[in-house]
């Protein structure tokens, strides 16, 4: 079993004025296998989006480690961290400048992590926007003139320009109306036979988690209650926590 | 179905924006046909940018200031009004017609305790109460919509509130007034999904008990299932389809509500992770839809007469707006039972 994401009794508290303080995070463990789909459910609150951000180097963590393919995500150099690892935020609306157009938007992580001629530039960037299923006169456009699920595309496309193994999905299509879901759903399915593209996928609706996910892991105020392949979380549910956000999840009434 | 029973009959509304210069004006809602009964809850769906929120606007009398709206009728319990005037809206907003929004927390004004904002409430439209009337119709309305403590909740800001919590508020201040009509514009969509259900049953219970009508617009197929009696499938300013919740979930007649529904990841793509089926294209903006009918273009099943410039005509108060309508002997028979 080829683990690419190990982490181990990951801490993470938020001090509060007054002393206080929140766990967000209470000694998580959690692996990625390659290839996967790992999805991570449970409610606002419950450290999904944190655990998220603590792996994109955006919070530090406080005790715990992380290894990336067996070595501490701490002793790689930011550059070489991020060409294995990157992130697809939930809202395309804010989460992509509106005051650059959309190749620079997905030529950023080249620029700043190598130093490539214009030229190259140019060919990377029509690669990816056209791997994401758009058409390459997109690139000179801004994101304002942009649907809802072509700007995701766009996030993705970005996403996937420093060539990562690692994506972490994060709500990547709860802004999105389901007719657009299902077409980004499938685009992520079908990038990650591809490339070999292995995911954690945060979400809310659990007939999607079942739909895309391989493994499950349930969080609940910053800890891991239950973890299992996608079946054994569903069939034989264990948690009474899980059970709970299973019960609560709504199908299409289809008896009445 | 008697013409008293209805609450809220509209018929053939148009929503134009006005435009600079000598250019036409936008068509944006296009002969839309709606009407409600007393106690029911209709559920609007379609995607962003169909024109459901505009719809819904217009019913409270607030649409923004370059648009303006036409109707053929627009009956409100019995009454009739010829034309949008603001003094007639204004007594109707707020004590006949209450709204609640996706955001809660950008609803209620952050600046004032809970408290206050009831008394904001009771001012315009509650004047016959004493102070301390006031107050114990507020605590009772917290709780009524399942707020633990009210006394104590009354001096809270919003910000002390979780997202479920302050949509419940919402809903109380909105029930102040005993309204007649309550438009939830995608009430639940800010929440998590266990605080979802409980804002749902909140919402069908006050339906039920104060005979409150509901139009509840969403553009979750399964949170409507569950909500509404009746469902209007909303496209590029048009109702498309409207029938019971129950012939639209199993028989949806348009090509439109059919591919809504399929795109949905069903039980069988999820045991076969089989590819899901979106619909090709996007909704044509307003000003940029194709003549005949609007979903002809990402239409599997358009034939050469959906083009044509009659098909306005040939659909029009049509409960399916389509040439070829789907399962259209199922339909039938599911029309005949309502």
């Amino acid at each position: 079993m080829n683990k690419i994401i190990e982490i181990d009794q990951l801490t993470k508290r938020y001090e509060l004025s007054g002393g206080d303080y929140i766990d967000a995070l209470k000694g998580i463990d959690l692996h990625l296998i390659k290839g996967e789909t790992l999805g991570l459910v449970g409610e606002s609150g419950s450290g999904k989006s944190t655990l998220a951000k603590i792996l994109m180097k955006l919070e530090a963590l406080n005790s715990g480690r992380i290894l990336l393919k067996e070595r501490d995500s701490q002793l790689y150099k930011p550059k070489e961290y991020f060409s294995h690892i990157q992130m697809v935020f939930q809202d395309p609306y804010s989460s992509l400048n509106p005051r650059k157009t959309i190749f620079s938007i997905i030529t950023e992580p080249l620029v700043i992590n190598k130093s490539l001629t214009q030229e190259e530039l140019r060919r990377i960037a029509k690669d990816k926007i056209e791997l994401v299923g758009l058409n390459s006169q997109v690139l000179e456009r801004y994101p304002h003139t942009l649907s809802g699920g072509q700007r995701q595309r766009v996030g993705i496309a970005r996403a996937l320009t420093l060539e990562p193994e690692v994506l972490i999905l994060d709500e990547p299509i709860s802004a999105l109306d389901v007719s657009i879901q299902a077409a980004i759903l499938n685009l992520l399915i079908d990038l990650q036979k591809k490339l070999n593209l292995t995911y954690l996928f945060i979400g809310h609706d659990l007939n999607v988690i079942r739909y895309i996910a391989d493994r499950v892991a349930v969080m609940y105020l910053g800890e891991i209650v239950e973890m299992g392949s996608t079946d054994d979380i569903f069939k034989n549910t264990k948690h009474e926590y899980t059970k709970k956000l299973i019960n609560s999840s709504l199908d299409l009434k289809n008896d009445n | 179905m008697s013409r008293e029973s209805l609450l809220l009959d509209i018929k053939d509304l148009n929503i134009f924006f006005k435009n600079k210069g000598h250019k036409k004006d936008t068509h944006a809602i296009r002969g839309l046909d709606l009407s409600l009964k007393e106690g029911e809850i209709l559920g609007i769906v379609g995607e962003s940018g169909c024109g459901k929120s505009l719809t819904n606007l217009c019913i409270m009398g607030l649409l923004p200031d370059q648009s303006y709206a036409t109707w053929e009728q627009f009956n409100w319990r019995g009454n009739q009004y010829s034309e949008f005037k603001e003094k007639t809206w204004r007594g109707l907003r707020g004590s006949e017609i209450g709204m609640i929004f996706q955001n809660p927390m950008s609803s209620l004004n952050p600046t004032l305790s809970l408290e206050y904002q009831f008394e904001e409430i009771f001012k315009l439209h509650r004047k016959d109460l004493s102070k301390s009337q006031r107050k114990a119709e507020a605590i009772s309305l917290l709780e009524r919509v399942g707020i633990t403590q009210a006394e104590k909740r009354l001096k809270s800001y919003p910000f002390e509130l979780s997202g479920g919590m302050a949509q419940r508020v919402m809903i109380a201040t909105v029930m102040a007034t005993s309204p007649r009509l309550l438009i939830a514009d995608e009430p639940t969509t800010a929440l998590d999904v266990t605080i979802q259900n409980q804002v749902l049953d909140l919402i069908k219970d006050l339906s039920q008990e104060n005979k409150m009508s509901v139009i509840f617009v969403t553009h979750d197929l399964a949170v409507v299932s569950h909500m509404a009696d009746r469902i209007n499938v909303m496209y590029a300013g048009e109702i498309v389809e409207s029938a019971s919740c129950s012939t639209l979930i199993q028989n949806p007649s348009h090509p439109y509500a059919h591919a809504l529904l399929n795109s949905l990841p069903t039980e069988e793509a999820i045991i076969h992770k089989a590819q899901l089926k979106s619909i090709p294209g996007q909704v044509p903006s307003f000003n940029q839809r194709p003549e005949g009918c609007s979903f002809a273009p990402r239409c599997p099943y358009q034939k050469e007469d959906c083009k044509s410039s009659e098909f306005e005509q040939m659909v029009k108060h049509k409960k399916t707006r389509c040439l070829y309508p789907l399962n259209s002997l199922q339909s039938k028979a599911g029309a005949l039972h309502e």
